[in-house]
């Protein structure tokens, strides 16, 4: 109010207004203090009592503390009254609650709601879930209960309250959450514990329960669940609280006496505002993987171990091919150290010309995942190299894929050298197959020919057989031998096979197409090779000038051929010409082969002749061309073989030359040989058939009739003959000759069965004839005593020997000179009961015939040598007695044995005994003879050669002899005193005695002239009747044998 | 709950954009629980503001039973009173404000328009 007014006026009514204001003031710190919970205040329409804080604080109270929010709003939605909690809920001071608009504090979702909840139609209290929205956007999920208030002299007015729901919607959530892990941990196969933040086991899975024994849950994580760390510590969960990632330790639990190796993984819950709930551990049970991973150290331990001690290289490479193993071996080998070795040093000691093969293979197994194997060279630590077996497998993954390489190297170096060598040498084969095949087709020619000389009977047989040989078992398309005959001048064909009849022909004559007489003429390659005594050969006939024909061969398909000349003693005899359809065939090799076979065809034919020849000298005389003695008998064996039954007589003879020896001597050997070789013919002639006649000796011819009609023909048969054969004139120079002959027959059945009976009657006829003068005598014919003598007197003699019939005469030998005496000749006698004493020549010749000289002759020996000792025992002037020897007995083999057997009875016994030999069988057989008498004088056994001037010594051979003694031959000493001839022969024998120092006898003196002349000659000694004829041993003692007193 | 989560959505707290020209009032309004008067006061202002001040204002109700602190050095001894705070100086008003004109000039309020 504004007021003019004076200051006094002013002051009284600051007064006034001052006391008005104490007065108010007053009432104010009345009612301030709290004397006062009212005011009493006067006002225009009466009095109006204001009541203070007071009766209604109880209620206020309960609405401020409440833990729902409480509010008072308009119907319009002004927010009248809140209360403290509900600011709360929406995280918003409550200043700026009361006064706002209600809708702002609601979801959108929830408005909708919220404005049905306001209408003014709804009266009685409803309730919804509606959703708040706090200040920085949380949503508060709330139950909402909503009522009309109806207040006197308000407005109407709508009363919320408001329940929080989050606690109940997270416990829901934890709830839920809680039945899902429950569920997921009842079915987890790893050990699940959830702990809460305190490290309290709150839930376990049912594996969980069995690490961590009975039922864990309540429990402390540690308690339960005692773990070792690696480095020793415990494990609780509320130990990691604050890490920010989740951890896996691995750690290790002692349970019931087990042990367990635990990965153990720990998590943490939290809830929304991030606070800890609790954490999640997990234990994982490594045991196995623990387990095997130590298995696997081991193994691997093991791989080392092994790959250390093997003697091969062993590597591993990962699957690129680079390396991330050797053992020691390859740095012992390439020298290379580890380092330089590893990743894809490898390669290095590969050889140059062999890595891209070794990487080619690489590739192919790395792409098929098969085995890689390689042989390749590796260079040494010392620059060589060597090769080696590389080998490879691969390490796959489940997948299939490589995931690395296990290998070896193996030094295969000796082996594959000698690989290489075997290829060259396989390739070196294989080139010489053709030439061996060649070879071997020579070499069966040659085999078959070798069989073939064995059994070839004769030549023809030979050639044939060699030829098919060549054609059949050597393949060679033709083959043909040509032989030389020498008396035809040329060359003959002799056998051939494979060829056909025209071409035989065309060959045949071009062979024997020759200018001259000599075979070895001529242009065609037999010829040639012969003339040459080389090989030829045409490798290719197509080609060659040489033969003639060659086309016409190539066209049959024969292309090459050999002509290889047969040489016996150097000299050509014939050729083989092979053919054969491969060109070239003939080569060095193949020709060295058909050399040698050349040279056995011309063996065996050389040896097929030679065995004619043999069995040719075996059977015929060579002189005459007329059967031997042999042949003849057995001639004579196979003719009466041939005799039919009695019906026919078959007769032998022997014929005798008289005095061949005579014409031998007188006109030498040559001119013997001739008249033999004429009496031959002649026989020939005159019997008609060469094998009727033989020569039998060496002047003996043997003849047979084998088919007499009777044997009374024979007599006149045999003159007959002998009547022409004197009469015939032989030739010798010109010189005519007539020869007398004598003849023995035997004949069949009479006179003996057999060839060999047959023929000896027929000689001991002609022995007969000989010594009656007969011209021929039948063996039949009892004529003597001696032909009847004869058949049996070999057994009587035989008997003689037995009963000791035959004796010694002992003949006195004494010096010419002093007339002692010096020797004894021993004569054998025979002391026949039936006839008396038999001389010498009757029976001597039988006993030769029937081999009884052997035993006499012994006998004799060792006679004269006992009866030499019995001497000297008797103290008798013991002389050397002197045997004769026949000449068969010298021919015996065992005759020095013999000789030494018989002085072997005694140590003089050798000197008490000497041999006669007469100088014919000395000189019989000179060299056996001289080797003989060498022997037996080494004994101390001395020799005489009997008869001496009688043979045909030379004197060359006299000297050599080993001889002691010269008997001479009586008909000298006869011959002395009939004129000077005589007297100088015996003393030219004389001097040639004294000249050779030997000792000189003269044989049958008989006179004291004889005797005085040899005295003059000076002829050692003398024997004969002059002296005393043979006597008795006892006859000799007493004349001879006076102890010298 | 901490204030530093993430915002998913505005509050409708109408925050008043400064304008240095246009005047941002904040006003408080001390009542006593739901008195009568305080219930009327609150309903009058809020109309007024609405009215008068829309978008440029903040208005904090403050219950005294509930939160006595506040009043301290407000000098407050009849309630309801609403004080202007900003803009400055100081203004108030007591009672339960019905008289709009009244308010307005003791809140020394023009409206702009």
């Amino acid at each position: 109010m504004a007021r003019n007014s004076n200051p006094q006026q002013l002051a009284a009514e600051n007064k006034d207004l001052r006391a008005r204001l104490e007065r108010a003031e007053e009432s104010v710190r009345e009612i301030l203090s709290g004397e006062s919970d009212a005011l009493f205040v006067p006002g225009a329409d009466g009095a109006q009592l204001f009541t203070l804080k007071g009766a209604d604080q109880s209620y206020r109270t309960l609405i401020e503390n409440m833990s729902e929010g409480a509010l008072t709003l308009t119907p319009e939605g002004l927010i009248l009254y809140a209360n403290r909690r509900f600011a709360q809920m929406l995280g918003t001071p409550l200043e700026r609650v009361i006064g706002s608009e209600i809708h702002t504090w609601f979801a959108p979702e929830s408005r909708q709601v919220l404005q049905t909840l306001l209408q003014r139609d709804a009266v009685a209290s409803r309730s919804e879930e509606l959703v708040l929205a706090a200040a920085d956007g949380t949503r508060v999920p709330v139950y909402l209960s909503v009522s009309r208030l109806l207040l006197d002299k308000m407005p109407d007015s709508i009363c919320m309250v408001a329940t929080d729901l989050t606690e109940q919607k997270r416990n829901e959530a934890i709830l839920a959450a809680e039945e899902f892990a429950r569920a997921v941990l009842d079915q987890a196969a790893d050990a699940i514990v959830i702990c809460d933040r305190t490290g309290q086991i709150i839930r376990a899975s049912k594996q969980a329960q069995a690490f961590g024994g009975k039922n864990p849950v309540g429990r402390s994580f540690e308690h339960a669940f005692p773990l070792r760390q690696l480095n020793g510590a415990g494990f609780s969960p509320v130990g990691t609280i604050g890490a920010t990632r989740r951890q896996s330790i691995e750690a290790r639990l002692e349970r019931d006496g087990r042990g367990f190796d635990l990965l153990v993984s720990v998590g943490h819950l939290t809830d929304p505002r991030n606070e800890m709930l609790g954490s999640v551990v997990t234990l994982t049970d490594i045991t196995e993987r623990k387990l095997a991973e130590k298995a696997l150290r081991k193994s691997e331990e093991e791989f080392r171990t092994l790959a250390e001690s093997m003697p091969q290289i062993v590597w591993v490479t990962r699957a690129d091919g680079g390396t991330i193993y050797f053992n020691q071996q390859w740095m012992d080998y390439t020298g290379l150290t580890l380092e330089e070795s590893l990743g894809h040093g490898w390669n290095t000691p590969f050889h140059p010309d062999d890595q891209k093969r070794a990487w080619d293979a690489w590739q192919k197994a790395t792409a098929t995942g098969s085995i890689y194997s390689i042989e390749s060279r590796l260079r040494r630590a010392d620059a060589t190299y060597r090769w080696w077996l590389v080998r490879g497998v691969p390490l796959k993954d489940s997948g299939g894929n490589i995931v690395k390489w296990f290998g070896t190297c193996t030094d295969i170096d000796d082996m594959k050298v000698a690989e290489l060598n075997l290829l060259d040498a396989n390739r070196t084969l294989r080139e010489n197959e053709i030439s061996i095949k060649r070879l071997n087709r020579v070499y069966t020619i040659l085999s078959g020919i070798n069989t073939l000389i064995v059994r070839a009977r004769d030549r023809d047989n030979l050639f044939r057989e060699a030829c098919q040989i060549a054609v059949e078992q050597g393949q060679f398309r033709m083959a043909w031998i040509g032989v030389v005959d020498r008396s035809a001048g040329k060359t003959v064909l002799v056998a051939s096979a494979g060829i056909g009849e025209d071409w035989l022909t065309a060959i045949k004559d071009r062979i024997s197409h020759s200018m001259s007489d000599d075979p070895l003429s001529g242009d065609h390659m037999a010829a040639r090779a012969m003339r040459g005594k080389k090989a030829l050969v045409v490798n290719d006939l197509r080609s060659s000038l040489e033969v003639p024909s060659g086309k016409k061969y190539a066209d049959s398909g024969i292309i090459s051929m050999a002509t290889l000349p047969l040489m016996v003693s150097d000299e050509a005899i014939g050729v083989i010409v092979l053919y054969a359809s491969e060109s070239e065939f003939f080569h060095e090799e193949e020709l060295k082969l058909l050399k040698e076979l050349a040279g056995d065809i011309a063996l065996a034919i050389d040896h097929i002749d030679k065995r004619d020849r043999l069995s040719y000298i075996a059977y015929y005389d060579e002189l005459t061309g007329l059967a031997n003695r042999s042949l003849f008998i057995e001639r004579v064996a196979q003719y009466l073989r041939s005799i039919v039954g009695g019906r026919s007589n078959l007769a032998v003879g022997v014929l005798d030359l008289e005095r061949f020896k005579n014409i031998n001597h007188s006109l030498g050997r040559p001119a013997g040989d001739a008249l033999l070789k004429q009496v031959a013919e002649w026989l020939t002639h005159y019997l008609g058939d060469a094998n009727l006649l033989a020569r039998v000796d060496a002047d003996h011819f043997a003849f047979v009739f084998p088919d007499l009609k009777h044997e009374r023909d024979v007599p006149r048969l045999i003159e007959k003959a002998l009547e022409n054969f004197t009469k015939h004139p032989f030739m010798l120079d010109e010189a005519v000759f007539r020869v007398a002959a004598k003849v023995g027959v035997a004949i069949f059945p009479d006179d003996g069965h057999s060839a060999d009976i047959l023929f000896r009657n027929a000689e001991i006829a002609l022995r007969k004839a000989k010594v009656s003068g007969d011209r021929y005598t039948l063996f039949a014919q009892k004529m003597s005593d001696t032909a009847v003598l004869k058949p049996t007197l070999e057994s009587q003699l035989r008997d003689a020997i037995d009963n000791e019939e035959f004796v010694l005469h002992y003949q006195p030998k004494v010096n010419l000179v002093s007339g002692k005496l010096t020797g004894a000749e021993a004569l054998i006698r025979w002391n026949d009961p039936r006839r008396g004493l038999v001389p010498p020549a009757q029976f001597i010749p039988i006993l030769e015939e029937t081999g009884l000289i052997f035993e006499v002759g012994r006998w004799a020996l060792h006679k004269a040598v006992k009866e030499y000792l019995r001497w000297r025992a008797a103290g008798l002037p013991a002389v050397r007695i002197a045997v004769n020897v026949s000449p068969l007995q010298l021919r015996n083999t065992g005759f020095v044995a013999e000789i030494k057997e018989v002085i072997g009875i005694d140590a003089h016994a050798s000197a008490g005994l000497e041999l006669e030999i007469t100088e014919t069988t000395i000189m019989k057989d000179l060299q056996y003879m001289i080797a003989t008498l060498q022997e037996i004088r080494k004994l101390g056994v001395v020799i005489a050669i009997d008869d001496f001037g009688t043979g045909f010594s030379s004197l060359r051979y006299l000297a050599k002899l080993p001889i002691d003694t010269l008997k001479i031959d009586r008909s000298f000493v006869v011959d002395m005193a009939s004129g000077p001839r005589g007297l100088a022969l015996v003393s030219t024998i004389v001097n040639l005695g004294q000249a050779l120092s030997l000792k000189l006898v003269a044989e049958g003196v008989e006179t004291e002239e004889q005797s005085r002349l040899l005295r003059l000659l000076r002829c050692d000694e003398m024997q004969g009747y002059l002296y005393s004829r043979p006597v008795p041993i006892e006859a000799f003692e007493a004349a001879f044998l006076v102890p010298r007193c | 709950m901490k204030a530093n989560r993430a915002r998913p959505a505005q509050p409708k707290v109408t925050t008043a954009p400064r304008k240095a020209a246009s005047s941002h009032y904040i006003l408080k309004l001390y009542v006593a629980g739901q008195s009568p008067k305080s219930v009327n006061a609150i309903v009058n202002i809020k109309k007024l503001c609405e009215a008068n001040l829309q978008g440029r204002y903040v208005l904090e109700v403050i219950d005294l039973y509930q939160q006595p602190q506040l009043a301290q050095g407000a000098q407050i001894i009849a309630i309801p009173t609403l004080i202007r705070e900003l803009p400055s100086p100081l203004r108030r008003v007591i009672g339960d404000l019905s008289s709009t004109e009244r308010v307005l000039l003791g809140l020394d309020i023009r409206s702009e328009v």
